[in-house]
């Protein structure tokens, strides 16, 4: 990002590649629409090129592009709310499917999901913030720090509680299997 | 970078990568939006906030610049140099964006900001105590021109941060203007405090304390409208 924002353009193909698949994995989970995550990562990637010249040298990158990411998906939202849309049937099929393995069970993998969401969306607001950038958006606590305005010590709070939260329900649920891989 | 902790009893729903007609879009209109360096934005902010502050001296010295009005030197030197201190804190903690991209934490903004103009008022009558009759009251002096001088100071410096930071801030747009308004103004204070001999409470609180308030309040109007991350619609973005 550095070099980018001195001028050097073709190390924007280098900061695409270090960010954007973390920025769609994250961003993905939210919005359960392959085109709509596409559309949002463009749009952060694009508010990054603009606004490469206030990076701050040698800060790290990861939170300025997840609190633009959010910020975008957060005001998408809202407008979307003051429009009126068709359900969004689709949409949920065509994420469910980008989420899954064609080998695996598609209908067990979407009770799953639906499961995990209804608790996530039960968190309150900064623990599920937090939550999403540490698990989702694959930051490390001092990023995910950084991104929320918060500390460290207050990011690790919240990702412990919300783990716990979601241990307890999905435990009580009994809808898991013995775990394959232990990284959400 | 270390890796969030891991939770062993949750599987594993890796999404999808993005696909490889994204890469090539997101580069492509890149490639058609120029976008300065970092050095031409330098430039430019430094040719902004440089031409703000001449304005506002300009104010100051039109308004008359600094007037002793028979106080003595150590008053105004105490005053002047503690306060010039406190808005050493205010800039670089309000006004500065620190070692992040996004800027000071919102602690930091909000302890500071709201810190400012206690610590400004309280340093000036406790110095002035020192003094005798520097707390009287001066008739016909209330702080109208005080006030009015304070905002005429921070209105150039006000705006010339808001273009300088238009558009850029995705967290706390609202709380960056309000900073800005409170370090804008407290600095315009210093001038004041140069200008005007009165250390009558009442005259302080109106005078030196109500426009920087006032600016803190506009510049979070400012800051919601003008410094918030804009967002594009996304039918507006090419997908060819």
């Amino acid at each position: 990002m550095d070099r980018y924002a001195q001028g050097e353009d073709a190390a924007f193909s280098e900061l695409y590649d270090a960010i954007a698949p973390r920025l769609y994995a994250f961003i993905l989970r939210k919005v359960r629409n392959t085109e709509r995550a596409e559309d949002l990562v463009q749009q952060t990637l694009l508010k990054l090129h603009c606004a490469r010249s206030r990076y701050v040298p040698g800060s790290c990158v990861s939170p300025w592009a997840f609190a633009i990411l959010r910020r975008l998906h957060v005001d998408q939202e809202r407008r979307k709310k003051l429009e009126v849309l068709s359900p969004d049937g689709d949409n949920e099929a065509e994420a469910t499917s980008a989420l899954g393995d064609p080998e695996e069970s598609v209908a067990h993998r979407q009770q799953l999901q639906i499961l995990i969401d209804s608790v996530l969306s039960q968190l309150s607001p900064p623990q599920q913030a937090a939550f999403e950038l540490v698990h989702h958006g694959q930051m490390s606590h001092a990023e995910a720090a950084e991104a929320l305005g918060t500390t460290v010590a207050s990011i690790k709070l919240r990702v412990q509680r919300a783990h716990r939260t979601l241990r307890a329900v999905l435990d009580s649920a009994n809808a898991m299997p013995a775990p394959s891989n232990p990284n959400v | 970078m270390s890796n969030p902790s891991s939770v062993p009893d949750l599987p594993s729903l890796e999404p999808a990568a993005p696909s490889a007609a994204l890469k090539d879009r997101t580069l492509a209109a890149a490639g058609r939006h120029a976008a300065p360096v970092r050095k031409q934005r330098a430039r430019h902010t430094l040719m902004l906030v440089g031409l703000s502050w001449l304005l506002a001296i300009g104010v100051f010295v039109w308004a008359g610049g600094p007037r002793p009005s028979g106080r003595p030197l150590a008053l105004q030197l105490g005053t002047a140099g503690v306060t010039a201190s406190i808005v050493a804190v205010c800039i670089w903690a309000l006004l500065l964006r620190g070692t992040s991209s996004l800027g000071r934490r919102a602690s930091l903004l909000w302890s500071v900001a709201l810190g400012a103009v206690p610590a400004i008022l309280s340093w000036k009558v406790i110095w002035s105590i020192q003094f005798e009759g520097a707390l009287d009251e001066w008739p016909g002096r209330p702080g109208f021109r005080c006030l009015a001088l304070t905002l005429g100071i921070a209105a150039c410096p006000l705006v010339a941060f808001v273009i300088a930071r238009r558009g850029s801030d995705p967290k706390h747009p609202a709380l960056t203007g309000f900073a800005a308004g409170i370090g804008i103004g407290a600095t315009a204070t210093l001038f004041t405090d140069l200008w005007c001999p009165v250390a009558f409470i009442p005259h302080l609180l109106l005078g030196h304390a109500l426009p920087i308030a006032t600016l803190g309040g506009f510049g979070a109007l400012l800051g919601s409208l003008f410094i918030r991350l804009r967002n594009k619609e996304p039918d507006s973005i090419p997908r060819t």
